[in-house]
């Protein structure tokens, strides 16, 4: 079975490429009782969304800076 | 924006922004200046119309990036550029978990309500901003070449001249920190006014 430490490294991978069908269905497994790890999944995959909308939000610093 | 002038003037007001987004990508401040005069000519020539700022600023940034991109691959294409890869250790996030491998009841991740709703503060890209500039200038370099400009782990593996698991694991750590960062200074921070 697998550990948080564990499962948080597959999750990551998993969005870098596709995972194996025994670490996918472990990874699920985990999932299913893992609230914490669940939270994380979430919370990595809006770094990605956030990643996306970074650059059309200029230099934030810079604005501020200059108000 | 029927007028070209005004084209220009944005273009001008845009400049900026790119040239702090071509410096986080590129570190390096003579070919931050190039991406973005490159880019900006390539907007220039271009005859395309457009509605409002938004649509203008997304276009010249794909410009931006492709320029970005370009200039990466060139950087890397001489032999022996191979990178550091564990400027962060290995057991840099060890005391979020047990012994077991399981969160530590302080560390488990916490939902962040609703996430997207920070999008449309100024302070959450402040913050975000302020964390991907804290991770070491490597990590940071392969993380965001990936997320931001949209390479494949097998090219920026190649570019950089380091193994898959590497690629992975640098990438992991990256998300490891930036997600540590993110709670701490905004999701989970008692100092967030937004």
């Amino acid at each position: 079975m697998l550990n948080c430490k564990q499962a948080a490294a597959l999750m990551s991978q998993g969005m870098d490429k596709k995972l194996g069908t025994l670490q996918r269905v472990n990874l699920r497994f985990h999932l299913m009782m893992c609230s914490g790890c669940r939270n994380f999944s979430d919370q990595i995959m809006l770094l990605r969304k956030s990643c996306e909308k970074f650059p059309q939000q200029g230099s934030p610093i810079e604005q501020l800076n200059n108000e | 924006m029927p007028n070209p002038d005004s084209h220009i003037d944005e273009l001008v007001s845009l400049r900026r922004d790119m040239l702090k987004f071509a410096r986080l990508q590129l570190r390096d401040d003579a070919s931050a200046e190039d991406a973005v005069q490159e880019a900006l000519a390539a907007a220039l020539s271009g005859q395309k119309q457009f509605n409002n700022r938004a649509q203008l600023k997304t276009w010249v940034f794909a410009i931006l990036k492709n320029k970005i991109v370009d200039i990466i691959r060139e950087r890397t294409r001489s032999p022996g550029t191979a990178i550091a890869v564990d400027e962060i250790p290995e057991d840099a996030y060890d005391d979020l978990f047990n012994e077991k491998g399981f969160w530590l009841e302080d560390a488990r991740p916490s939902s962040w309500g609703n996430p997207e709703s920070s999008f449309s503060s100024r302070q959450f890209w402040q913050v975000f901003e302020i964390c991907l500039t804290r991770l070491p200038e490597n990590t940071a370099r392969v993380f965001m070449m990936r997320e931001m400009l949209g390479f494949e782990t097998e090219e920026i593996c190649k570019e950089l001249a380091i193994s898959p698991t590497n690629c992975w694991v640098v990438l992991h750590r990256a998300r490891m920190g930036l997600r540590l960062c993110l709670d701490e200074r905004w999701f989970n921070s008692e100092n967030r006014d937004a």
